[in-house]
């Protein structure tokens, strides 16, 4: 898998080498604190770095056509990816990408990096799923139900739980708007039990712990 | 009629007390009496009555029109106040008991008092689960980490108004699931004590 990657990575690293050995140290950790920190984000959006902050990126690293930009951000990005994808250690990814050509200054910046960040980028990219209907939150609530227009006077004990689900397809409506990969349209399933009803559900719950406790 | 069974109404109105009378009489054909009663029910529950089938009723009843609308009127009075009452105060003993002293046969008595608990008003909730199935996944790699080893929960949902959802639950969705249910049976298990 190493071997292919960096076959991949090897095909766009010969500009993005030369460039990034290049960049001031100071810039390239803010390059790449941003990449981290945005990768450990819940809310994934598709791109990391928005236009305008491309045009700044593009004026402070003295970088002049559009395309070498663009090439350097995927790099950068694409090596914590694979670091993520691998689980590598610090030191590990440090000498991987002293390997590709880059400086060592390079290295020990991206591996120290890494070395913070890691957990919270690789419990992020692990959540991430391309299931549909996904639960984000769930909510609950207790009512009571006192009365109805043919029922009189009732009063009962009601139970409401909300799933609040990420799935679906984007609408017209969502088009406009800048959306991200996972904001699918949100949408809320809100079941009501009775006592009875409920104390069911919870016994079914129960059962799938119980197998659960045998996995793990 | 002036005495008022305790639980139906605190005044009896009009057309209870006329068709207690008619019961009483025993000038009313329980069959009769009988799709009296299963109309008033379909009109409870919002369903319309076709014209067809109240001429139907007339001409078996040999009633004159006016006196059958006094009966049905009397007879969904009735039946709307067994439906209202309220389900800490229902007694179907007692129902019963009140039922046949307007006049009602036992069969007839019991039959409107397991109207109670056999039929539900068409009011606005939100959807009931009919029923899940459910399976436990474990996540081995995805095209963001290749070791993840997380188990998961797929749960397909039957829904009253819907048809079957089927939802994916994380593991920590699950048990949040599990302890706000719990949490919500110990407050409903505290409101009916």
């Amino acid at each position: 898998m190493s071997t292919s990657n960096s076959a991949s990575m090897l095909r766009v690293m010969p500009q993005s080498i030369e460039v990034i050995n290049g960049i001031n140290s100071a810039f390239l950790s803010n390059i790449l604190l941003l990449i981290v920190k945005r990768l450990s984000e819940e809310q994934k959006v598709p791109q990391i770095f928005n236009q305008d902050e491309k045009l700044k990126l593009k004026e402070l690293l003295s970088v002049h056509e559009d395309s070498t930009l663009e090439i350097v951000l995927s790099t950068l990005e694409h090596i914590i990816r694979h670091a993520a994808f691998h689980v590598m250690r610090p030191s590990n990814l440090s000498k991987h990408v002293s390997e590709l050509g880059f400086h060592e200054q390079v290295g020990s910046l991206i591996s120290e990096l890494w070395a913070v960040h890691a957990k919270s980028v690789i419990d992020t990219l692990k959540k991430e799923t391309c299931s549909h209907m996904k639960v984000e939150h769930i909510e609950s609530s207790i009512h009571y139900s006192l009365s109805s227009h043919k029922g009189g006077h009732v009063e009962v004990p009601l139970a409401l739980v909300h799933f609040n689900l990420n799935g679906g397809t984007i609408t017209n409506k969502t088009m406009d708007r800048p959306h991200s990969v996972n904001d699918s349209c949100k949408t809320t399933l809100s079941l009501e039990f009775n006592r009875e009803e409920l104390t069911e559900f919870y016994q079914m719950l129960e059962t799938i712990q119980s197998h659960l406790d045998e996995l793990l | 009629m002036n005495a008022s069974p305790n639980l139906l109404f605190a005044v009896v109105p009009k057309p209870v007390e006329q068709l207690s009378k008619q019961l009483q009489s025993k000038m009313v054909d329980p069959v009769v009496l009988q799709t009296l009663i299963n109309f008033s029910i379909r009109y409870w529950k919002g369903e319309e009555i076709c014209h067809s089938e109240w001429k139907n009723i007339v001409k078996e009843s040999y009633f004159p029109l006016t006196l059958l609308e006094e009966l049905f009127s009397g007879v969904l009075n009735l039946i709307f106040a067994v439906l209202r009452i309220p389900e800490k105060l229902f007694s179907p003993k007692c129902v019963c008991d009140e039922l046949i002293q307007l006049g009602f046969t036992m069969e007839q008595a019991k039959y409107i008092t397991n109207l109670k608990t056999t039929s539900k008003p068409d009011t606005p909730s939100f959807m009931k689960l009919l029923g899940a199935n459910w399976r436990i996944d474990v996540t081995i790699s995805t095209s963001n980490v290749c070791r993840v080893l997380e188990p998961w929960i797929l749960m397909e949902f039957n829904l009253s108004s819907e048809g079957p959802k089927t939802i994916h639950i994380p593991l920590a969705q699950f048990h949040s699931l599990r302890y706000q249910v719990a949490s919500c049976l110990t407050q409903l298990n505290k409101l009916s004590v």
